[in-house]
């Protein structure tokens, strides 16, 4: 797991093998087509790569395969100033976020709020004050969920929808992947 | 008098005597859609604070200011503008110093005069729905007349180290500073804060301690990668840090 520090190869980018970003991003838009779907898994075959995609917990530990012959880019290949946009989160993160809890499962239709970059996740803006949200906070879509560091550089990651917040998914001072999802939030819940 | 304060054109000074944080007033501003170059001067800073809610002492006599800033780029890249803002501050200072303290770096953006912290640098931002930054506020502390004491990391003021300069000097020079390596990175990119930084960094190349929120890692400060991340090599392996506090291990 990523701890604020990953390793590293004298700058040296092995990219053989490993999966370019339009790749990256299909793979990520699958999976969260899965996600909101009523479907356990996906099997897909695109350019020779094949794909075998299940929700957490159904099909055996992990919760995304690749065949053998190809490799995710490793943590030390991937240029961490590239991964910037939420959106483009790296395979890493989706295909590492296995079984420990079940994605999406007890609240289809949850709204994912996602880490904008790699670095150190805080649910409070210090030690002594209160989260920035609980579970079943209402939020909007700008309310601040929790800050990002990255060279003493405090990321303030908005929660970018409306609604109640439904799954904290990241603890105060956990390192996180870009793309990783910090909490989940059900829209028009405010009702119920 | 303020208003005879030099400015680098687009700035724009807007004075306080007193505000709990000049970052919290420039990030206020921030949200409510005032223009980048707003420059937030206090006075004094009664409550002022560091990295992750740590005191930062604000007696009057010291400079507080903080930079309102809208770059067209990603949160990643807006952790470079950390060493930006640590140039800035060394240049700023160097001039009001005797010739034997140069202002030297320590990972990420500390600026120190005598192995003692002159300055502390706090960055805070938010991001639009595209990944953009919305607002980048730079949060410069410079102590001048007075320093705290009994800090984790030994402090220093340019008074304590044999140097003169009033707050409108350094807060002139500052932003003048800050404006002209702001635009290199622009045009052309981090490398060549990198070089600026590493030319006058302390530690690299020696043994530090780097501690992390929940870890402390010993290791030598191979190197400052092209990101900005500390390059450590430990006896388990090779690891790049992106957050953290360095300690420089005496040599013994």
């Amino acid at each position: 797991m990523f701890s604020g520090t990953e390793p590293w190869s004298d700058g040296v980018t092995d990219n053989e093998g490993s999966l370019t970003e339009r790749e990256v991003q299909r793979i990520v838009g699958l999976i969260e087509a899965l996600e909101r779907s009523s479907f356990d898994g996906l099997e897909v075959e695109i350019d020779g790569l094949k794909l075998t995609l299940g929700r957490g917990g159904t099909a055996g530990s992990s919760a995304a395969s690749l065949s053998p012959n190809v490799r995710l880019p490793s943590q030390s290949a991937a240029p961490p100033a590239k991964t910037a946009a939420p959106q483009a989160a790296p395979p890493t993160a989706p295909a590492k976020a296995p079984a420990a809890k079940p994605q999406g499962a007890a609240q289809p239709g949850a709204l994912e709020v996602r880490a904008p970059l790699r670095g150190i996740f805080y649910g409070r803006a210090d030690p002594s004050s209160p989260p920035f949200v609980t579970l079943g906070a209402k939020v909007s879509a700008i309310s601040t969920i929790g800050l990002v560091e990255v060279m003493k550089v405090f990321n303030a990651v908005p929660a970018g929808h409306e609604g109640e917040v439904v799954e904290i998914c990241a603890e105060d001072g956990q390192a996180v992947e870009a793309g990783q999802v910090l909490l989940r939030i059900a829209s028009g819940k405010a009702s119920a | 008098m303020t208003a005879s304060l030099r400015l680098p054109p687009g700035y724009r000074l807007l004075d306080y005597d007193e505000l709990d944080s000049t970052n919290d007033e420039a990030k206020r501003l921030g949200a409510d859609g005032a223009p980048a170059g707003c420059v937030v001067w206090a006075k004094s800073q009664p409550n002022g604070r560091g990295r992750r809610g740590r005191r930062w002492d604000g007696p009057p006599g010291n400079l507080y200011m903080s930079l309102l800033l809208r770059p067209a780029h990603s949160p990643a890249a807006a952790a470079q503008l950390g060493f930006v803002a640590a140039l800035a501050v060394g240049e700023a200072c160097a001039p009001f110093l005797p010739e034997a303290t140069k202002p030297r770096y320590k990972w990420p953006n500390d600026v120190l005069v005598s192995g003692r912290k002159v300055s502390g640098i706090l960055l805070e931002s938010s991001a639009l729905p595209d990944g953009m930054l919305d607002w980048l506020v730079v949060g410069i502390g410079i102590n001048v007349a007075s320093h705290p004491a009994g800090t984790e990391f030994p402090a220093t003021s340019l008074a304590a180290s044999g140097g003169t300069a009033t707050v409108t000097q350094l807060l002139e020079s500052t932003v003048a500073r800050y404006h002209h390596w702001m635009g290199r990175w622009e045009a052309a990119g981090f490398e060549a804060i990198r070089e600026a930084w590493l030319s006058n960094a302390i530690g690299v190349g020696g043994k530090v301690t780097v501690r992390l929120e929940r870890q402390v890692l010993e290791g030598r400060f191979a190197d400052l990668d092209r990101d900005g991340a500390l390059l450590l090599e430990t006896d388990e392996g090779n690891r790049r840090v992106l957050a953290g506090d360095v300690f420089p291990v005496a040599a013994s």
